[in-house]
């Protein structure tokens, strides 16, 4: 359901951008649904194969949409990169499920967490190996450091609505599958992985923002400003219990509402200019006071400010891996958050303070506004009463921690 | 040779997908460049909102009739249960 809303919003803003820039507009729309579906096979699926074939229906639906301005060379050189190294990956993540098979003997989640649990020895070669394929290969999905290297690049060429698509199906789809895996399959062997991902965790939100700083394109802020929200995801995964599973997926959501939100703003603005430079945003509060104001209260919530739904959703996220006596790690996430509010205030700056070149009125179109209202209110609504959307996760990562996983987490 | 078990009927909302998918395809490709009847060209922009309405469809699909038999986020799991492909060893 949560997946079928992302196609819409992508939809509803891809209208006038297709109109306007591309070409074959019923294949690119046919895309958007086929990922959708994807992405609904990775986060329902409980057997490895099952979740690989529906992460490349998803992979491959991507890979076509980013190099769709055919006429343009960044969108045919982002989506060759992203095609390339989702490549390598998909072998990668193929070759750890093959590895696991071998292992525990089934391709099923639950029958591995069962074969897992009985082996009390340490982790073995095959197993050890397995494990680390896959971690890589949904790193690779997600865009964790060090296997984030097509994100700027796709997400820069790839037309707009599609860098957006990417930055909330790619990743929303593969944390349903991270969390589903680890949780139901590999939970017994918590103790030998956690700390790998924690430092995997580190490293993305780390390197995610500090690399924001320096950009100057927005499509490219973004991208790495992903990045770094994927770093607090790990941390999910990291701590993994039902209490964290619940609060990476309410993340999860917040961060995508949050991000379709600022996505939206910047695509209307570039259906009105055609320029994605930070500097073009400058004076923008006098030209499009709704669209300022939308965008402020988007970066404000990925940079996890009160009232908005990055900060209830952190907080609850960083409750959860200091539970799990990972404080250190929800120290180094708040501290990346605050690095992460400088280069957003940035943009803010620009739009307040900022001079406009010529200052003209913007047309305004009711569809995306429509869209962005929504997007908004889902921004406010989450940061200020979580409870109920909360709630209705808990119930559905109740059942992903029921079986083996459960057992394996509270007899730890 | 593995058995197959999966429950179909939690797949509306991917089958509605597909067929949108394949509805639109359709539609770019063989609609009249001068309407038919009342109905106009068929623009680009129109396409996308086409596309919005379908996949809402499925959202509405996975919360009335999915949601009914398994309720929650990741809970649809049932209908990709599938059985076979154990290793004999």
């Amino acid at each position: 359901m949560f997946f079928g809303l992302i196609g819409v919003f992508a939809c509803v803003a891809s209208a006038r951008f297709v109109r306007d820039r591309l070409l074959h507009a019923g294949e690119y729309y046919a895309f958007i649904l086929l990922a959708v579906v994807g992405a609904n096979g990775m986060a329902a699926a409980s057997e490895l194969l099952t979740a690989y074939i529906s992460l490349e229906l998803l992979s491959f639906s991507l890979y076509v949409l980013t190099a769709y301005a055919k006429f343009d060379l960044r969108s045919n050189e982002g989506g060759l990169k992203y095609m390339l190294l989702g490549a390598f990956s998909s072998a990668l993540l193929l070759y750890g499920i093959g590895m696991i098979y071998g292992a525990t003997g089934s391709t099923h989640f639950g029958d591995i967490g069962r074969a897992l649990s009985k082996d009390t020895g340490g982790i073995d070669e095959a197993l050890f190996l397995g494990l680390a394929l896959i971690m890589a290969g949904l790193g690779f999905k997600v865009a964790a450091v060090p296997f984030h290297m097509w994100t700027p690049d796709a997400y820069e060429g790839a037309p707009l609505p599609v860098t957006a698509l990417i930055s909330a199906i790619s990743k929303s789809g593969g944390f349903a599958l991270f969390l589903k895996l680890f949780a139901e399959a590999f939970a017994p062997k918590i103790d030998d992985w956690r700390y790998f991902i924690a430092g995997l965790s580190v490293a993305t939100m780390v390197l995610g923002n500090l690399v924001a700083i320096q950009q100057s394109n927005i499509k490219r802020l973004l991208a790495y400003s992903s990045i770094g929200q994927v770093g607090y995801l790990l941390m999910g995964i990291a701590a993994l219990s039902p209490e964290s599973g619940s609060a990476l997926v309410l993340h999860m959501m917040g961060y995508v509402v949050t991000n379709l939100a600022a996505f939206v703003c910047v695509i209307i603005f570039y259906n009105w200019t055609g320029k994605e430079e930070i500097k073009d945003f400058a004076g923008l509060r006098d030209t499009a006071p709704f669209l300022t104001w939308s965008l402020s209260i988007a970066l404000f919530s990925l940079a996890g400010m009160p009232l908005f739904a990055g900060f209830a959703t952190k907080f609850i996220l960083f409750q959860a891996a200091a539970d799990q006596d990972l404080l250190w790690l929800a120290g180094i996430a708040v501290t990346m958050s605050f690095v992460s509010l400088y280069y957003y205030l940035v943009i803010i700056k620009e739009m307040f303070l900022g001079k406009a070149e010529a200052a003209v009125s913007m047309p305004v179109p009711w569809v995306e506004y429509g869209a962005l209202a929504v997007l908004v209110a889902g921004v406010l609504f989450i940061g200020l009463y979580p409870a109920p959307l909360l709630d209705w996760v808990d119930g559905s990562t109740a059942d992903v921690f029921a079986g083996v996983g459960q057992a394996a987490v509270a007899g730890r | 040779m593995p058995e197959a078990n999966f429950d179909w009927k939690l797949l509306a909302p991917e089958y509605i997908l597909v067929a949108w998918a394949g509805m639109l395809i359709m539609l770019d490709l063989f609609w009249p460049a001068g309407g038919i009847g009342r109905w106009k060209r068929l623009d680009k922009e129109s396409l996308g909102y086409i596309a919005a309405a379908g996949a809402l469809i499925a959202v509405l699909v996975s919360l009335i009739w999915v949601d009914h038999v398994v309720s929650g986020v990741l809970r649809t799991d049932r209908c990709f249960r599938v059985r076979g492909l154990r290793a004999v060893r």
